[in-house]
C-alpha cells in the first residue's frame, strides 16, 4: 500500500525536521500551559474547580 | 439573567449503567474460564470454545462491553450536569446505546467462530469496525452538540478528558483499521511486518491511554469530587497533566516491542517516552487522592471512596510499573512473560473495575431517589475485589519470574538446563492455579455488588427526568479584568478538540514516516519470499484459531533464546506478513522458526492431540481442523489482494493459485502417507501443515550470524 508513497519518499532527506517540529511545537505548548496556569488568578482557579459541586440539586 | 428550565436525561445514564456491570459479569466469566483452560485443557471442549476462540471474547467485553459501557454512563450523566443542559439528541442518546450493544452482541457471534482480523483489541473484522465507527460519530455529534449549546461556559477539566478520548480513537480507530476486504467476514491488515506490529502497538498503547484512562480521569474528576463533596486538590495540575499525558502517551507504543525486529531508534523513542509519562500519570494520581486530604475519615464509612481510593491507588501502581517494564533491561525479563498480564490486571481490575463500581454504587442509589440495599454486602464487595486483585496479580510476578529464571538457564556445559518450554509450564502451574481463585474472588465481588445494585433498583423509584434550571448563556461574553488565558481555549471547545488532534497525531507521525518511508529501516533479504497459496490459507487458519495469542513469532537476540529458538529474528523477515503474528505471550513455545524442525506427522499428530507428541502439554486439541475440508473459494481473491497491499506475487498469479495449491497438497499428503497417516490432501490440516513448515525457513539458507548473541 505504501509502494505509491515509497515511490517518491525512498530516500526522504532531512524527514527527521519532522520530528523536531513535533518536539518544538509540543515544548512551546507545553511551557506556555505550565506558565499560564502557575500565574493564573486563583480566584478564578477556585471557581473553576467548585463547577461540579454547583452542578445540580442531586447530592 | 433569565433562569430556564429543562430536564437531565436519566434514562440513558440507567441504560448504560446497567450494560456495563452485566457485560462486566459476562466478561469477567470468560475470564475466569479461560484461566481455567490453561490449567485444564479438557475445557477445550470443542472449537467454539478454545483458548484462541475465547480469549479476544473476553478482552473485548471487558474493555469495550464493561468499561465501555461504563464510559458513556459515566459521560452522559456528568456531561449532562457539568454543560447544565441535557444531552443535545435523546434519538442519538438511543441510536448510540443499541448501537454499541449491538456492536457487542455480533463480537460475541464472530469471534467464537474465528472471525477475526488477527491484531489484539481489534479482532472484530471490517463491517464491524465500520459499525463502531458510525456508532462513535453519533457519541462524538451528540457530545458536541451537548458542549455547544451549553449553559456553562467554563469547560471543566473532565469535559477535556472527554474531548480528548473521543478524537484520539476516532485516529486510532481508523489507522489502526485499514485493511483490504476479501470477504465479508475476511480482510488482511494494509500494513506488514514491522509497520504492522508498529502501527498495532501505537494502537493498542493508546486504547489503553485513550480509552482505559483518559475517559476514567474525567470520570475520576467529577465523580470523585462528588462523592467526597470538596473540590479536586489543584485544578492548576488537572490543566497541566492533561496536555502532558495526552502528549506523551502516544509515543509509549513501541515499548511493546522491545529487543523485537524494530528498529533500535523507535524502540528507544518508546522506553523514553514512556519513562516520562510517570510525571502526568501520578499528577492524576496525586490529584485524585489529595483531594481527600483531611477527609480520609470519610473514607472509613463510605464504600464509594474506598472503592474510588483503591482505583486511584492501582492507577498509581499500574503507571509506574509500566514505565519500569518500558526499560530495556526490565523488558527482557517480563516481555512474553506473566508479568504483563499481572500488569494488565491491576489497571483493569482496580483502576477501570474499581472505579465503575464506585461509580455505579453512587449513582444508582441517586437514580432511584434510594439508598444503597446494603452497604454491608458493597463492602464485601470491595473486600473481596481488592483481595481477588492480590491474588491474581502476586501469582503472576511469582510465576514470571519463575519461568524466566528457568528459560533462561544454562548447564555448565553451556547448553540449556530445560530445553523442552514444557517443564516452565509445569512449574508455574501452581501459580495459574491461585490465579484463577485471585479472579474467582473478584468475580465473586462483582456479582455481590451486581446485587446490590439490583436489590437498590428494585426498592427504589427510577427517576427518567431529572428537572434542572440554569441561567441561559450570555450571548456576548465580557472579560474578566484578569483574564486567564487558558480562558481562550475553555471557552473554543472545536479549537480545544483540533488542537488535541494536532498534539496526538504528532507522535505518531513522528514513529510512523521514518518506519514506513526510510528504506534503511527494514532491510531487504533476497532470500525472504511471499507465501505459497496454500501456506496462506494455512496462515489464515492459524489467525482464525487465535494460535498467536498462545505462540510469539519472534525471537530476541538473547543467548538463551537463539539456543532455544534459533537464528534471532530479522525485520526484513516479515515483509509479507499481512498481518504481523508476533504474538505478545509465550503461553508456548515461540514459533519463529519452526519451519522445517518436526516432519509433518509430527505436526499432524500434534494438533489432532497436542499431548501425543508433547506429554504434559496445555494446548487445546484441533481434531477439527484434520476433519474439515479447505475453503479455497476465496484463495483467487486472497492473491489478488495480497498483490494489491505490494507482495510481488507474479501479474496473473491468481488464475493458477488454486493448481499450485492443490499440487503443494499432494506432496504434504504423499509425506503424510510416508508416516503412516492417510489423510485427503483437501483437509485444513495440510495447509496448516505448509504454513508451520514454511515459518522463519527463508534465511536458513543465508550465512548465519554468531550464534552467540549479545544483549545490546
Amino acid at each position: 500500500m505504501f509502494s505509491f508513497i515509497k515511490k517518491y519518499a525512498e530516500s526522504l532527506d532531512g524527514v527527521g525536521i519532522y520530528g523536531d517540529i513535533g518536539l518544538v511545537l509540543f515544548v512551546i505548548v507545553f511551557v506556555g500551559v505550565l506558565f499560564v496556569t502557575l500565574t493564573a488568578n486563583k480566584e478564578y482557579i477556585a471557581e473553576l474547580a467548585q463547577i461540579p459541586l454547583t452542578d445540580s440539586k442531586n447530592d | 439573567m433569565e433562569v430556564e428550565k429543562f430536564n437531565y436525561d436519566n434514562k440513558i445514564v440507567r441504560d448504560f449503567a446497567f450494560a456495563s456491570f452485566i457485560w462486566g459479569v459476562v466478561g469477567m466469566l470468560v475470564g475466569l474460564y479461560v484461566a481455567l483452560e490453561l490449567i485444564f485443557p479438557q475445557m477445550n471442549f470443542c472449537q467454539y470454545a478454545t483458548f484462541g476462540r475465547l480469549r479476544p471474547l473476553h478482552t473485548n467485553a471487558v474493555i469495550f462491553a464493561f468499561v465501555g459501557n461504563g464510559i458513556f454512563m459515566g459521560v452522559y450523566y456528568s456531561l449532562q450536569r457539568l454543560c447544565k443542559t441535557p444531552m443535545w439528541s435523546k434519538a442519538l442518546s438511543r441510536i448510540h446505546f443499541w448501537g454499541w450493544q449491538l456492536i457487542i452482541l455480533c463480537a460475541a457471534l464472530t469471534f467464537i467462530q474465528g472471525i477475526t482480523f488477527g491484531k489484539e483489541y481489534a479482532e472484530l473484522e471490517w463491517p464491524i469496525k465500520i459499525m463502531i465507527a458510525l456508532v462513535w460519530i453519533v457519541f462524538g455529534i451528540n457530545m458536541f452538540g451537548t458542549i455547544l449549546t451549553r449553559r456553562e461556559k467554563h469547560l471543566y477539566v473532565a469535559i477535556w478528558f472527554y474531548i480528548a478520548t473521543w478524537v484520539t480513537v476516532t485516529m486510532l480507530h481508523v489507522v489502526n483499521s485499514m485493511c483490504i476486504p476479501v470477504s465479508l467476514f475476511k480482510s488482511y491488515s494494509a500494513y506488514a511486518g514491522v509497520q504492522d506490529a508498529l502501527v498495532q502497538w501505537w494502537y493498542g498503547h493508546n486504547a489503553v491511554a485513550f480509552f482505559l484512562t483518559t475517559p476514567y480521569l474525567g470520570m475520576m474528576y467529577y465523580f470523585l469530587p462528588k462523592a467526597a463533596n470538596r473540590p479536586v486538590y489543584s485544578y492548576r495540575l488537572s490543566i497541566i497533566h492533561f496536555w502532558a499525558l495526552i502528549f506523551i502517551y502516544i509515543w509509549a507504543g513501541p515499548h511493546h516491542l522491545l529487543y523485537t525486529a524494530l528498529p533500535d531508534w523507535a524502540q528507544s523513542l518508546g522506553t523514553v517516552f514512556s519513562i516520562m509519562l510517570i510525571m502526568p500519570s501520578w499528577g492524576g494520581m496525586i490529584n485524585g487522592l489529595l483531594t481527600l486530604r483531611g477527609a480520609w475519615d470519610k473514607v472509613r464509612d463510605d464504600v464509594v471512596l474506598k472503592f474510588f481510593v483503591v482505583a486511584v491507588t492501582a492507577y498509581g501502581m499500574a503507571t509506574f510499573e509500566g514505565p519500569m517494564l518500558a526499560i530495556k533491561s526490565v523488558n527482557a525479563i517480563s516481555h512474553y512473560t506473566d508479568w504483563t498480564i499481572a500488569h494488565v490486571h491491576i489497571g483493569a481490575l482496580g483502576w477501570n473495575g474499581f472505579l465503575t463500581f464506585g461509580v455505579l454504587f453512587w449513582l444508582i442509589p441517586r437514580l432511584y431517589r434510594t439508598e444503597l440495599y446494603s452497604r454491608k454486602l458493597a463492602n464485601v464487595h470491595f473486600w473481596l475485589g481488592t483481595l481477588g486483585i492480590l491474588f491474581y496479580a502476586i501469582p503472576m510476578y511469582w510465576s514470571a519470574l519463575t519461568q524466566w529464571s528457568m528459560l533462561r538457564q544454562f548447564t555448565e556445559e553451556g547448553i540449556l538446563k530445560y530445553p523442552n518450554f514444557l517443564e516452565t509450564v509445569k512449574a508455574i502451574m501452581p501459580m495459574y492455579y491461585m490465579r484463577a481463585f485471585g479472579g474467582l474472588l473478584y468475580i465473586t465481588g462483582t456479582c455481590t455488588g451486581v446485587y446490590v445494585l439490583i436489590r437498590t433498583a428494585m426498592q427504589g423509584s427510577f427517576q427518567a427526568e431529572e428537572a434542572a434550571e440554569a441561567p441561559a448563556l450570555e450571548k456576548a461574553y465580557h472579560p474578566h479584568a484578569s483574564e486567564h488565558w487558558h480562558r481562550w481555549i475553555e471557552r473554543r471547545p472545536i479549537q480545544m478538540l483540533v488542537l488535541a488532534l494536532v498534539l496526538v497525531a504528532i507522535g505518531g507521525l513522528a514513529e510512523f514516516l521514518p518506519t514506513f518511508l526510510i528504506q534503511s529501516n527494514i532491510p531487504t533479504i533476497s532470500s525472504v519470499k511471499p507465501y505459497t497459496p496454500l501456506e496462506l490459507e494455512g496462515r489464515d487458519l492459524y489467525i482464525r484459531e487465535g494460535c498467536y495469542l498462545c505462540h510469539s513469532q519472534m525471537v530476541r537476540p538473547f543467548r538463551e533464546e537463539v539456543a532455544r529458538y534459533g537464528e534471532y529474528s530479522k525485520a526484513g523477515e516479515f515483509v509479507y506478513d499481512h498481518p504481523f503474528q508476533w504474538g505478545s505471550k509465550r503461553i508456548g513455545p515461540d514459533l519463529a522458526r519452526e519451519g522445517g524442525k518436526y516432519p509433518d506427522s509430527w505436526h499432524y499428530n500434534h494438533m489432532d492431540d497436542p499431548r501425543s507428541m508433547s506429554p504434559g502439554s496445555i494446548m487445546p486439541s484441533y481434531a477439527h481442523i484434520l476433519d474439515q475440508e479447505l475453503n479455497t473459494s476465496l484463495t483467487e481473491r486472497k492473491i489478488r489482494a495480497m498483490q494489491m497491499l505490494g507482495v510481488p506475487y507474479p501479474a496473473g498469479y491468481d488464475k493458477v493459485a488454486v493448481a499450485d495449491l492443490k499440487k503443494q497438497a499432494k506432496e504434504i499428503q504423499a509425506s503424510l502417507k510416508k508416516d503412516g497417516i492417510q489423510t485427503s490432501d483437501s483437509k485444513e490440516i495440510i495447509a496448516l501443515i505448509a504454513y508451520l513448515q514454511r515459518i522463519g525457513k527463508d534465511i536458513k539458507g543465508e550465512k548465519q550470524t554468531t550464534e552467540q548473541a549479545e544483549i545490546k
